[in-house]
């Protein structure tokens, strides 16, 4: 090969790197090299509950979440005897408060959350925790979010109400009046508007009373049982979105129970930046899960359902 | 000849990579600043991507606006979420010119203005900005502050927050470039 050919080999091969970096292409020379990692996803729900349920969604680190949850009565109720009547009287269940909740979310860490919270119903006192323990990420490498949640419930009824019902001389027991909770909660944010999560779950309680269900060949209430929730979330603008939530209960006494169903809520959660107002219809009358999941005892399908809101203040300390 | 094309070789490879800077890693900072009544807004960019190239004073950055850290995590959260869209427009993209003639052989400092587009928010606008170009030794310096009209680039701010969220934000380049070298 003759130096001239060289000469041109060279130039042949120089020059389309020169061209290559004309000013559209600058970029491209170092983003090829440069490899960002995969991204954290942001803001699966927007605040640590959805209706019922809990959300994988943690209070950040230093930040404190001031909730005033309620849930008003039931807005109609075939059972009685003039349901129409009722319905009028007490304006849609607004005259009733099923339960009434306050309470505070603090985040130790960004994915560690301590809480306390007091309810009206069964005069429940409760602590929480939850650990957020993967986060999913942008290029879904990581295809999902999880975290552990557990609260233990503590009853300050008067032992007359604990204990109503029972056989006359029973032995009392402080620790009758504590229940505990756990779940996991698995979480994707699917699309920028769709997010859902699975929550297998655990309740115990330390006392319960003998209640049968005679739909189901006399299965007895039991002390502990799973359950598994489901929620989600669509978001209709950048600030509203459509939630709902489910748990179905495992327990033979709660298959085709008439007098204690599975809490189903759907309804309406508005962002507006440091408040999140969450807003819905739901059978369940608590407001915690030592709640809610074994002492719903009003059916969507007889029309008890209720006007349920949350109230979320987020502070940063 | 071997010499004479070893060369030519020589000259075009050096000369190539002598006007091509890039940011020199964890030496770059890209900040916004923006003063509010309830909780100054502010947050740091350290991983930039910048091209400069001194033969035609072009000068490239590409941002991942996630990479913005608030001392904050809500207001992060909320930055991406509800103001800039990340997941729907992830980078903001500045291509432009220095407009003066700078001696990119001497040390030295020169202060500077620069004339290109900036895309953000998927929006895209030609902007002008004042900053500085200062050399020493290998290293090319590049800083600029500048002002950002929120509204310019279509972020919506509710009408409840206009008075938490400045309308104008402080932009803030401080990037340290050295020669480029293909990794």
């Amino acid at each position: 090969m003759s130096i001239l050919k060289k000469t041109i080999l060279i130039f042949a091969c120089v020059l389309p790197i020169s061209s290559l970096l004309s000013q559209e292409d600058l970029l491209s020379l170092i983003d090829d090299n440069k490899e960002e990692g995969p991204k954290k996803v942001y803001a699966t729900f927007k605040t640590v509950r959805i209706g019922n349920a809990q959300t994988i969604e943690t209070v950040k680190k230093k930040h404190l979440d001031f909730r005033i949850s309620h849930r008003f009565g039931n807005i109609y109720d075939s059972n009685l005897k003039n349901p129409i009547n009722e319905t009028f009287q007490t304006f849609l269940g607004f005259d009733n408060a099923s339960d009434i909740r306050i309470s505070f979310d603090y985040g130790l860490l960004d994915n560690l959350t301590v809480g306390i919270g007091r309810s009206k119903l069964n005069k429940l006192a409760d602590a929480s925790l939850k650990w957020k323990i993967l986060q999913q990420t942008t290029n879904f490498s990581m295809p999902i979010s999880l975290a552990f949640f557990t609260s233990v419930g503590y009853s300050h009824a008067p032992t007359s109400a604990i204990y109503a019902g029972v056989v006359k001389d029973f032995k009392t027991n402080e620790a009758h009046r504590f229940n505990y909770f756990s779940q996991l909660i698995i979480a994707s944010k699917l699309t920028e508007w769709l997010s859902l999560e699975l929550l297998p779950s655990y309740m115990h309680r330390n006392f319960i009373k003998e209640n049968i269900n005679t739909d189901n060949g006399n299965a007895q209430d039991v002390n502990g049982f799973f359950s598994m929730g489901i929620g989600g979330r669509i978001k209709l603008t950048k600030r509203l979105s459509f939630i709902g939530d489910y748990f179905y209960n495992a327990a033979a006494f709660y298959q085709g129970n008439s007098k204690v169903f599975n809490p189903l809520s759907l309804g309406f959660e508005i962002e507006t930046g440091g408040h999140v107002f969450s807003l819905f219809y739901t059978n369940a009358s608590g407001l915690t899960e030592n709640n809610f999941i074994p002492y719903t005892t009003d059916t969507w399908s007889k029309g008890q359902v209720k006007f349920g809101f949350c109230i979320s203040r987020t502070f940063a300390l | 000849m071997k010499k004479t094309i070893i060369l030519i070789a020589l000259v075009f490879s050096v000369g190539v990579k002598a006007q091509i800077f890039t940011a020199k890693s964890g030496e770059t900072s890209i900040s916004f600043f923006s003063e509010a009544p309830l909780e100054n807004i502010e947050a740091v960019n350290k991983s930039a991507s910048v091209v400069f190239k001194t033969t035609t004073n072009d000068i490239q950055m590409s941002i991942s606006v996630q990479n913005f850290k608030f001392k904050n995590a809500l207001m992060e959260e909320h930055f991406n979420e509800n103001y800039m869209e990340t997941t729907k427009f992830p980078k903001c993209v500045f291509k432009g010119k220095i407009n003066e003639t700078v001696d990119y052989t001497k040390d030295g400092e020169q202060k500077v203005t620069i004339t290109g587009k900036m895309e953000l928010h998927g929006v895209t606008k030609d902007v002008t900005i004042d900053g500085t170009v200062s050399k020493t030794g290998n290293d090319l310096k590049l800083y600029s502050k500048f002002k950002v009209k929120v509204s310019d680039y279509n972020i919506k701010v509710p009408s409840m927050y206009v008075k938490n969220i400045a309308e104008v934000v402080d932009v803030m380049f401080n990037v340290v470039l050295e020669p480029y070298q293909k990794k």
